[in-house]
């Protein structure tokens, strides 16, 4: 009786106000009372983060090769990589979780987790180990790629400029009409991207034969070039572009010979008609 | 003559979120004169692009102002497209475009709360703030951070979104629509709040235009002045914009066009998702900066200015950024004149400041636009 | 001396020291309905002479280094220092700036320090139980030098203790607030 007479009366002191034109919030206090409670309860009930939160960093320590990509991509400075000693050190309270350093990690041993740093009462800086380079030459025998030498180019490249598109740190030039290839040994940082990528698997460090350390195995998928019919106009400039000699226009016939292509994608960027685009082998 | 005395508020206020100084003077209660004192927030940053590179430029820009990062980050990006002559794939102006609006709904949320809580309306403070955590969490889902996304760079998008996210996106907004329209029409009908805003800080139409306000303080005053108008950015012209203008030209006024503002953001994200196309979000860039581009966007507190300038390397030579309230300042002066005390705190936030100030240097005003 | 539970319901002071806002508003969000610090009693109070927590943002420029200051020594002990957001902590992304000093530190003692470009609500929150713990073990060392029957040369000397005390690598601070102390069923507030 006393429950009715107090809802009554509260629905009176909301309504009238109302429709007068002031408390005009009332309606929305009133339900709140009942309603659940809109807070996320933080420190009772743990925080589930979305796939792409940004949180903080972390290292996949063996895989990398200490190349400093990721420190000179990051923008407040906030990574050190020193190769010699084996550490990489980032200063969290310096991190703007931008995800620079991952996006532009040629192994792509760094992750973006979704759990931010915790606060502290000092500046943390987080240590991970990570392979030494120098303790390997040391052992001898043939000299892995990794070695301490400079990139060199064998005889059997095409100059078809897939190296130079995969260097990061913009170190290859490739010019394919005049037959040069030419590396700034002070910009490269030894990551091996170029390597990896080399389809005729010209490329070494230090000058030693790149079979002992060759790719593992052939690569996973090629991509070869394949013709739209329609839009050909048989004028053969991706014949003439070919590095490889992979492409023949005879007439009104065009034939690519799927063993020779390198998937270096020249042909795709002169075709004037747009008629050609990369497939998987 | 009354007896006058100097009260200084700010820059350390309940009401501010940003440190402002102003120096009001007071006749009694009324303020007859009022000197402002800016460059708390002076960081010094366009010179950070003699050291950083224009990809990291783009990460500085962003943090000029973490409500409106967005547009910053977008305008420092086109900056640099234009000035490297390159031009983005369609979805990337239309991820941007959504991208924006959404950001245009969040500072018009949280600006609404701040407002309320000037004249000390906590719950509904707190109401609206609880709206925005829902478009925020649509942040989080779709680009990564809450409040500074890192997703815009030269060239287009770091990442894409994909389109059940986007549905997801519209969705959500759709189902906000009436808890928005029950806060807002407190806001425009409850009567202590049309008495604490109605006939306060009154901006005629040619004072606005005079004293070159931008967004939505010369839209109150019935100015018909948007940037989306002009097809510069974005894919404003293919979604038929109209923009909203008021013509009391006091506060009320500026809320309401906010108000409208809001929503018309959530139709205009809805006819975008409904018509972008499908295809990549990047294009490549050269590696190197020739050239020079200025651009200008409308954040929702006016309009944004970008340029930049390089010379053949990766470093840009010059790179400067004016935000709105820079330009409203001159407003705000002439707001406060012949206000009460008591409204002060009601005028410093209704020109939504947002006070970056890279310079000391004056805007030029021009008679007659 | 009684013991008084200070940090059962600390009141804070919010300043921008120079920072981009969006620390501010995630500091802001922290008081909003969806993560409600005033569960635990904390209040956003504008006056630094009623606050036991100083939240500053911004890595903290020349005109804004007295302003901190200011607000600073105008806060009565005990108290606390929190640097949200990198910004804070170090100088940030803005660290090479001119007009920059590189983080609060360089004008004030900082307890504790929150990472994050924009710090998240649910860090600060953090950050501020870690603050408690600091604080009240300040109120007691305060307490036990006014209490303790020492020479009137301690009794001066006593409000300088809590800053000396403040230096992390020597004292360990038991954290007041753990969560096995939280007896609350978490199951009623499952969605």
């Amino acid at each position: 009786m006393i429950l009715i007479v107090i809802v009554v009366a509260a629905l009176l002191c909301v309504i009238i106000p109302t429709r007068l034109g002031f408390f005009k919030f009332g309606k929305t206090i009133l339900g709140s009372t009942f309603k659940k409670t809109a807070c996320r309860m933080y420190p009772v009930i743990p925080r589930e983060y979305e796939e792409r939160t940004r949180g903080s960093v972390s290292i996949d320590g063996p895989n990398c090769i200490g190349c400093g990509i990721c420190a000179n991509a990051c923008p407040t400075d906030a990574i050190e990589v020193d190769k010699a000693g084996g550490k990489w050190k980032i200063q969290r309270m310096q991190c703007i979780q931008c995800s620079a350093c991952v996006d532009n990690c040629p192994k792509k041993c760094l992750t973006m987790e979704n759990m931010y740093t915790l606060p502290n009462v000092v500046k943390v800086v987080d240590e991970f180990e990570i392979p030494v380079k120098a303790a390997k030459k040391a052992d001898g025998g043939a000299a892995p790629a990794d070695a301490d030498g400079d990139l060199t180019c064998a005889d059997t490249c095409v100059f078809c400029g897939l190296c130079a598109k995969a260097c990061p740190a913009d170190a290859i030039a490739v010019d394919r009409k005049e037959k040069s290839w030419k590396v700034d040994t002070d910009a490269c940082v030894k990551c091996g991207a170029c390597i990896d990528k080399c389809p005729k698997k010209s490329l070494s460090f230090g000058g030693a034969a790149p079979a002992a350390e060759a790719a593992p195995a052939a690569p996973a998928k090629k991509s070869v070039a394949a013709l739209d019919e329609e839009k050909c106009v048989y004028c053969a400039a991706c014949a003439n572009e070919c590095a490889a000699e992979a492409i023949t226009v005879d007439g009104t016939e065009w034939k690519l010979d799927e063993e020779k292509c390198i998937g270096c994608e020249a042909c795709v960027g002169v075709c004037p008609a747009d008629a050609i685009s990369m497939k998987e082998a | 003559m009354g007896k006058r005395t100097i009260v200084p508020f700010g820059p350390q206020h309940p009401v501010l979120p940003e440190p402002l100084h102003l120096d009001l003077v007071l006749e009694d209660e009324t303020v007859v004169d009022v000197i402002p004192s800016i460059g708390y927030i002076h960081r010094g940053l366009e010179k950070l692009c003699e050291t950083k590179d224009y990809n990291k430029m783009v990460y500085v820009v962003e943090r000029i102002c973490g409500i409106c990062s967005f547009g910053h980050g977008w305008g420092a990006s086109a900056a640099i497209e234009g000035a490297m002559g390159v031009q983005v794939p369609e979805r990337a102006e239309y991820l941007r475009t959504i991208l924006h609006e959404l950001g245009r709904v969040h500072s018009h949320l949280l600006w609404l709360g701040l407002m309320a809580d000037a004249f000390g309306f906590e719950s509904l403070f707190n109401h609206c703030w609880r709206i925005r955590e829902t478009v925020l969490d649509l942040f989080e889902k779709n680009t990564g951070g809450r409040v500074v996304f890192s997703i815009c760079k030269p060239g287009g998008m770091r990442k894409d979104i994909s389109n059940e996210n986007l549905q997801e996106m519209v969705t959500v907004l759709n189902g906000l629509k009436a808890e928005i329209k029950e806060i807002t029409d407190v806001f425009i009908n409850d009567a202590s709040v049309k008495n604490r805003m109605t006939g306060v800080g009154v901006l005629t139409k040619e004072e606005a235009m005079e004293l070159c306000a931008v967004g939505p303080t010369v839209r109150g005053s019935g100015v018909a002045q948007d940037l989306r108008l002009t097809g510069d950015h974005g894919v404003y012209h293919e979604l038929g914009f109209e923009p909203v203008v008021e013509e009391a030209g006091d506060c009320m006024a500026r809320t309401v066009v906010r108000i409208r503002e809001v929503f018309q953001s959530i139709e205009l994200i809805e006819k975008a998702v409904a018509q972008i196309p499908d295809g990549p979000v990047d294009c490549k860039v050269p590696k190197t900066v020739d050239g020079e581009f200025a651009t200008r966007l409308e954040q929702p507190r006016g309009e944004a200015f970008y340029y930049a300038k390089g010379a053949g390397s990766k470093f840009l030579k010059r790179m400067r950024v004016r935000t709105p309230t820079n330009i409203n300042i001159p407003a705000l002066v002439k707001m406060l004149g012949g206000s009460d005390l008591a409204d002060v705190p009601i005028l410093a936030l209704t020109i939504d400041r947002c006070w970056y100030s890279p310079s000391t240097r004056a805007s030029a005003v021009q008679k007659g636009r | 001396m009684s013991k008084a539970y200070v940090t059962k319901s600390p009141w804070v002071v919010h300043y921008d020291g120079s920072s981009c806002n969006g620390c501010d508003i995630e500091v802001l969000a922290c008081l909003m309905p969806m993560y409600d610090v005033e569960r635990f009693g904390i209040i956003n109070c504008g006056n630094p002479k009623h606050a036991d927590v100083f939240l500053v943002t911004g890595s903290v420029n020349e005109q804004n280094k007295d302003v901190v200051k200011q607000i600073y020594e105008q806060m009565p002990e005990p108290k606390v220092v929190v640097a949200i957001g990198i910004c804070a902590c170090s100088g940030g992304i803005f660290k090479d700036c001119y007009n920059v000093l590189g983080g609060v530190d360089q004008v004030i003692p900082v307890d504790a320090y929150v990472p994050g470009c924009a710090a998240r609500p649910e860090a600060i929150i953090d950050a501020v139980v870690t603050g408690l713990g600091i604080l009240q073990a300040k109120r007691d060392a305060m307490v036990e030098a006014i209490d303790a029957p020492a020479a009137p040369a301690a009794a001066i000397a006593a409000p300088e203790a809590p800053a000396a005390a403040s230096a992390p690598s020597e004292v360990q601070y038991p954290p007041i607030f753990t969560m096995s102390e939280v007896k609350v069923n978490a199951t009623l507030y499952k969605k």
